[in-house]
């Protein structure tokens, strides 16, 4: 008895012990049509061809999710494999889900049927502990701008706060969706120490938190919109639930928020009184040009500074350029920028630091420099000019070219100054009238121009009436000889009326033609030697009767003057006989 | 008795000058010697403005706004005098200083070839200095004809044809050359800036495309005028418009 006892014992160990279960099982046995149900189906034997139901007016939404676990425990080893399947239900009543086979050692297992009650959809889901704050609701994140609508480069900021309920926890946040600000210059400034401040938003307290703050400049007039900000939250949520020690318990969960998109209308600078140099500096400013030395030497050099500096949109302008004679020798500027961004914008001071170096000797001025910006405070223009600066270069070399001033270092010793400097005032002048008429082309250029050609036809003329006359021979002959004689009786014709008189002059008339003409003195003549000396000269036999007739009438009428004769017939004669005389001597 | 009658009105001419210019310019340079540099330019303008000049008045103007560091008018006032006496070499001196101040260095273009080789030759003298030489020639031509006319040994009378038929060459060449040079003359219509900046733009209208900026001082030739443009060259060879009112010609 003892011993079947014992056997019966040992068989029922050995039968718990290896008895195989197949079960399955379900996570809810009532749910909304609108919740999910959990099969699992377990085994503590390991098998083949698991066979699921058919899972009729269900849906498989999860799984199968296997899992298996293998434990010894004091020398016994324990077995599990399950496999779980999140089922949805697709109409309401109760369901059943069928039996799930398996063949486990050759030997087939089915599960029972199970039975679920699908009710209407519930209003909540299975939530087993009740949430005190809605997060979605209670957290909020919202972009705040300083200004809505600002001057084209006037300095905006943007806050970005996140509201939420009193009694929420922020474990952490991060950034899904970090606007690029087109359109704009921005500076993030960044914000390391998070302070909650309690704050009304919406009528509701709320605590906030700023989570970061950019400084923007607009660079486009006109709406522009900032992208939104959107941010991942893991937030601690309060719950209903109180734990042992009788403190709320709280869950974790996440939630997106997002700003949404921000509009701002940029307003234009007026074109109403805009610089002409104007190059987009907004705000306000001071500006200088400094130089460190205006009087130089040769080799000696010049830095010139420009500065810029006060509040407003510093980086975002360039900074006037000197402009300087060309002979001046000016380097690239080295530019120094000093500036720090705040909420409030922009602000400290950038400047150009130019090295220049005079090339000649001289003056030079560096014109005024201007620089304009557009003021906010009194929404205008302002523009400031820097001071003319004078550099006056002592000694070097004067300009116009290498060869001077290389000239004027090497070789002129004896006075090399004297060819270098400006030089002084003329002291004498010749001042005239500044209208002085031209002489090309006037009335004395012409008269003067043909003066000398118009004596040219006049020689012309004169020459050949000179030639004509020569031509002619016998009537020039006739004509001089006619000339000579009247010339010889000029004083006998004059006293035609004094027959004495007369014949006298006629006698000398005759007597000085022979002297001229045959060179014979007076003492000399008698008829005899005057018919032979004119013989000599082959003259006409009868002119010399003639001639010698006329000076024996000149001499009988002296000696005997009551003697007859024509006067007028003696006078025509004597013309006549000189005339043939004349000719006649060679 | 053309000539005499030349004279008295040169004398009439003068003599209102010696009365007037003289006296001032003395005073203007007692001023600038003070360096009373501002009365002085004043005063030598008063003389300018009796339509007197003279070589040494614009000089002096010069030097009077040069110390006043008014760049564009002391260049003017050099410019001017070198108009008259082109090789004065204080001149040349103290506009180099000038130039010094303005703000543009505008190389000029070296010209070459024949033109440029025959322009230097005929602007050796004034186109008046040229009439004068055509006159000379003009009278050495009849002293040739008289040679030619009435010498009879027939090698000289040659020698007197040929050199009348020269002279008249010479005579009708700088009449040529007249007529040249007083067309250059005119053609050549230098004028300086004297706004601070102004485009040289290539069209003669607002917004036109700028071509080049020049400023304060620099010479520029007028080419031609069209409303209140003209066109200029650069004495680099750039073309194009600017204002009438930005320069200030020199003729």
């Amino acid at each position: 008895m003892k011993r079947i006892a014992y056997i019966v014992f040992l068989l029922i160990a050995q039968l718990t012990f290896a008895q195989v279960e197949f079960t399955a099982k379900l996570s809810r046995v009532k749910i909304g049509l609108n919740e999910n149900v959990r099969v699992e189906f377990s085994m503590n034997n390991d098998g083949d061809n698991f066979q699921l139901p058919a899972f009729e007016n269900f849906r498989i939404i999860g799984g199968p999710y296997q899992q298996v676990s293998t434990s010894i425990i004091n020398g016994k080893r324990s077995y599990n494999r399950s496999f779980g399947y999140n089922l949805q239900p697709t109409k309401k009543g109760v369901l059943t889900i069928g039996s799930a086979s398996i063949s486990i050692n050759g030997q087939t297992y089915k599960t029972e049927p199970i039975e679920l009650t699908v009710t209407d959809a519930v209003q909540r889901p299975n939530d087993t502990t009740e949430q005190l704050i809605e997060p979605d609701e209670s957290v909020h994140l919202v972009a705040q701008v300083s200004n809505r609508s600002p001057y084209l480069n006037e300095p905006i900021t943007v806050l970005y706060k996140l509201y939420f309920k009193e009694g929420l926890g922020i474990r952490n946040f991060t950034a899904t969706d970090n606007p690029e600000y087109n359109d704009f210059w921005s500076h993030n400034i960044e914000t390391k120490d998070y302070q909650t401040t309690s704050e009304n938003y919406k009528g509701e307290a709320y605590s906030s938190v700023i989570v970061k703050k950019v400084v923007l400049y607009p660079q486009k007039s006109g709406k522009l919109s900032l992208a939104p900000l959107s941010m991942n939250l893991a937030l601690e949520v309060p719950t209903n639930r109180r734990d042992f020690f009788g403190r709320r318990v709280y869950t974790s969960t996440n939630s997106k928020v997002s700003t949404g998109i921000t509009n701002i209308d940029v307003k234009a600078l007026p074109e109403n009184g805009k610089p002409e140099d104007f190059s987009g500096a907004v705000g306000t400013f001071d500006f200088k040009v400094s130089t460190n030395k205006t009087a130089v030497r040769q080799g000696e050099t010049i830095e010139m500074d420009v500065v810029i500096s006060g509040k407003g949109n510093l980086e975002l302008f360039g900074l006037p350029k000197p402009i300087v004679p060309s002979a001046l020798e000016m380097y690239d500027p080295i530019a120094k920028k000093q500036i720090s961004v705040s909420l409030s914008g922009m602000s400290g001071s950038k400047s150009d630091k130019y090295t220049i170096i005079p090339q000649y000797q001289g003056k030079y001025i560096i014109k005024p420099l201007s620089f304009s910006y557009f003021d906010l405070d009194s929404k205008s223009y302002k523009t400031i000019n820097s001071e003319e600066i004078l550099i006056d270069m002592i000694d070097g070399p004067i300009s116009s070219g290498t060869q001077v001033a290389e000239s004027a270092n090497h070789m002129s010793k004896e006075n090399p100054e004297a060819q270098t400097q400006f030089k002084f005032i003329a002291l004498k002048t010749n001042i005239k009238p500044m209208k002085s008429e031209d002489f090309l082309f006037s009335r004395s250029f012409f008269v003067w121009l043909f003066l000398p050609l118009l004596f040219i036809p006049l020689l012309i003329i004169g020459k050949r009436k000179k030639q004509q006359i020569d031509g002619d021979v016998v009537g020039n002959k006739i004509r001089a000889t006619n000339r000579l004689a009247k010339k010889y009786l000029a004083e006998a014709k004059k006293n035609q009326k004094d027959k004495q008189k007369f014949y006298e002059a006629l006698e000398r008339a005759l007597h000085n033609f022979l002297k001229a003409k045959l060179k014979i003195e007076t003492s000399e003549m008698s008829k005899d030697i005057i018919s032979e000396v004119l013989t000599e000269k082959k003259a006409d036999p009868t002119t010399i009767k003639d001639f010698i007739s006329l000076l024996e009438n000149a001499e009988l009428v002296r000696y005997a003057p009551s003697l007859a004769s024509s006067v007028d017939q003696d006078y025509d004669k004597a013309v006549k006989t000189i005339t043939q005389l004349e000719k006649q001597i060679k | 008795m053309k000539i005499s009658k030349n004279i008295y009105q040169l004398v009439a001419f003068l003599l209102p000058v010696f009365v007037f210019g003289q006296p001032l310019f003395d005073k203007a340079n007692q001023l600038y010697t003070q360096e009373n540099y501002a009365e002085a330019a004043k005063v030598y303008e008063e003389i300018l403005s009796a339509d007197q000049h003279s070589v040494e008045l614009y000089f002096n103007l010069g030097n009077s706004y040069y110390k006043l560091n008014k760049i564009a008018p002391a260049i003017y006032n050099y410019e001017k005098a070198l108009l008259i006496e082109p090789n004065n070499k204080d001149v040349k001196n103290n506009l180099k200083f000038a130039q010094n101040m303005t703000i543009d260095e505008i190389v000029e273009t070296p010209k070459v070839g024949l033109s440029e080789w025959i322009q230097d030759f005929t602007s050796v003298y004034h186109y008046n200095v040229w009439a004068k030489i055509a006159i000379g020639f003009s009278f050495l031509v009849l002293l040739a004809f008289i040679g030619y006319y009435f010498i009879h040994r027939i090698t000289l009378k040659r020698a007197f044809f040929g050199l009348a038929i020269l002279f008249i060459m010479g005579s009708a060449l700088s009449i040529m050359i007249a007529i040249f040079e007083k067309n250059q003359n005119e053609n050549y219509n230098p004028a300086i800036v004297f706004s601070e900046s102004v485009a040289i733009t290539g069209e003669p209208k607002t917004g036109s495309k700028t071509v080049m900026l020049v400023h304060e001082g620099t010479k520029v030739l007028l080419i031609e005028t069209l409303d209140e443009y003209y066109k200029v060259e650069l004495l680099n060879g750039t073309e194009g418009w600017l204002l009438k009112s930005s320069v200030k010609a020199l003729k």
